[in-house]
């Protein structure tokens, strides 16, 4: 019999508790190969989506949640409750598990999230924002990511920018041009993957990141082009994502410089005379 | 001579019970258990060390016993020789998920569902480098495809599952002629059931993945530790689509 086979049979609070205990590090068969970047999270992945059972399946969404509330109620600073709410809130992401938005909420708001700097390990607060991100009902917490945002945690801006976005997709444009200040100011910063999120997300039309990044002088625009080149964008995502001054202001595409700002002018500028040097 | 086989005394009682709890564990205890069986190359001193860890280990499980104690006294037993074998020149590779990449920080939290992940990834420190700076061997390979899928059953990557993308990352073998490689032993393996010995008449200095399906050995191998020469990049190759087979546990006669 398979460890998967002999999941299937355990009743609701049996499969929690075996949840429950893998996320611990107690329960490690089957093997977590860390060395090729598995996560304990990752078998339970598995065994949901091949399975047909309906009722297993659902089971397991149950314990799941039920076994990131049980670790939560723990220490979350450390040891094997964090370590248990940092890949249970991983499997609510890859499982979708909306059920425990409303958990991940409460775990976050111990932490940062929370005004608690420090309330929870960094690497169970980090994977819990990210499943918050990904399973807020949309704009309820868009206060507390942009909170968040104002505030000098660098580690957490970038998760942030895909909670503001998941949160309310049209607000989050705004904060486009301080991200692009952070990436020059802090070299931590992932600019290249924050524009990059922003440019292929599929809940915005097309020019619409153009038109967040429109007020960009044109060195931060060669800045942010170079940092979604370095992520393989081709040029015609560039030039449609974050153009060059003078190609397109929110008035159209591929204007020249001459006409920028002047929305009625359909001809280059005419010299009445020769230029006063010759 | 087995892993498993000739033990000293004093340690034979605690290799056999290891070997009946995988002889009447589930499919995946018992392909580790034929893995060890399998494995004939470690030099008796390693065997010796690893008998005697399981022994003298004090943890509760005796699956910790193995994967915490165990195995590691006698893992990287079979390095590559030094100078290096010719045929290990050109390019490696190593292949990671996208989750992956992202659970371990390699990559930051901010792409996320309805973004598409970008081609290249720069990363956030060279692979194998844990959070806390610690150096872990990790897997490298000479494959390459165009179908996530086929790379992924070609390799034994069986927790690679529907809807993972893969990257991978370029390993700095040639730029680093002197750093360590190791050909994979069963103990480096440890609890994970889709290794394979390369093969009685494989004489190669480097091991052989196991084809998910075919249970064939598929591809050239070895085990690396972080080195500055690899790269700080890793390239997209696509999402897999299917489920991994479990046809080798078939052809081995587990199920």
């Amino acid at each position: 019999m398979s460890t998967a086979s002999a999941l299937a049979r355990l009743s609701e609070p049996k499969l929690r508790a075996w949840i429950l205990a893998r996320m611990r590090g107690e329960q490690e068969i089957p093997p977590v190969a860390e060395s090729r970047l598995e996560s304990p999270d990752d078998y339970l992945r598995l065994v949901y989506q091949q399975s047909h059972d309906a009722k297993f399946r659902a089971r397991l969404e149950k314990a799941a949640v039920g076994a990131l509330r049980e670790a939560a109620a723990g220490e979350l600073r450390q040891g094997r409750d964090a370590r248990a709410v940092r890949y249970l809130a991983a499997l609510a992401n890859s499982l979708e598990l909306g059920a425990a938005a409303a958990v991940l909420q409460g775990i976050a708001e111990r932490g940062a999230f929370g005004g608690h700097d420090g309330g929870i390990d960094p690497g169970a607060e980090d994977l819990v924002l990210f499943s918050l991100a990904g399973l807020q009902a949309p704009g309820v917490l868009w206060s507390g990511w942009y909170a968040l945002w104002q505030r000098e945690i660098p580690r957490l801006w970038p998760v942030v920018t895909a909670g503001l976005r998941l949160s309310d997709p049209q607000r989050a444009l705004t904060i486009l041009p301080k991200a692009v200040e952070r990436g020059e100011r802090h070299a931590g910063f992932p600019l290249g993957e924050v524009l990059w999120a922003f440019a292929t997300y599929d809940g915005y039309q097309a020019g619409e990141l153009a038109r967040a990044l429109a007020g960009l002088t044109r060195e931060a625009r060669e800045r942010c082009r170079g940092a979604l080149k370095s992520l393989g964008a081709e040029p015609e995502e560039l030039d449609a994502w974050v153009p060059l001054l003078g190609r397109a202001l929110g008035l159209g595409l591929e204007l020249p410089l001459w006409a920028c700002g002047f929305p009625g002018m359909t001809s280059p500028p005419r010299f009445s005379g020769a230029p006063a040097c010759l | 001579m087995s892993l498993l086989d000739h033990p000293d005394p004093a340690h034979a009682p605690a290799v056999e019970r290891f070997s009946a709890h995988l002889r009447t564990g589930d499919e995946d205890e018992r392909a580790v258990l034929l893995n060890l069986q399998e494995e004939d190359r470690v030099p008796e001193s390693r065997r010796a060390a690893f008998h005697a860890a399981l022994a003298g280990s004090k943890r509760r499980s005796w699956k910790d016993r193995f994967v915490k104690d165990a195995a590691p006294a006698a893992q990287r037993a079979l390095p590559v020789p030094s100078p290096r074998p010719s045929a290990i020149a050109g390019t490696w590779w190593s292949h990671v998920t996208f989750a992956g990449l992202q659970k371990y920080k390699y990559v930051s939290l901010t792409v996320h569902k309805g973004s598409r992940p970008p081609p290249r990834l720069p990363l956030a420190r060279h692979l194998g480098v844990e959070e806390t700076g610690t150096d872990r061997t990790f897997w490298i390979t000479k494959a390459v495809s165009p179908s996530a899928d086929e790379l992924r059953d070609r390799l034994g990557l069986y927790y690679f599952g529907r809807g993972d993308r893969i990257y991978r990352v370029s390993i700095g073998v040639d730029r680093a002629p002197r750093r360590a490689l190791y050909v994979p032993s069963a103990l480096d393996a440890g609890f994970y059931p889709a290794w394979r010995h390369p093969g009685a008449s494989h004489t190669h200095p480097w091991g052989m993945t196991r084809h998910l399906d075919t249970d064939a050995p598929s591809e050239v191998e070895l085990l690396a530790l972080p080195d500055a020469a690899d790269a700080l990049e890793a390239h997209d190759l696509g999402v897999v689509s299917t489920d991994p087979p479990r046809g080798y546990l078939r052809v081995r006669g587990i199920v």
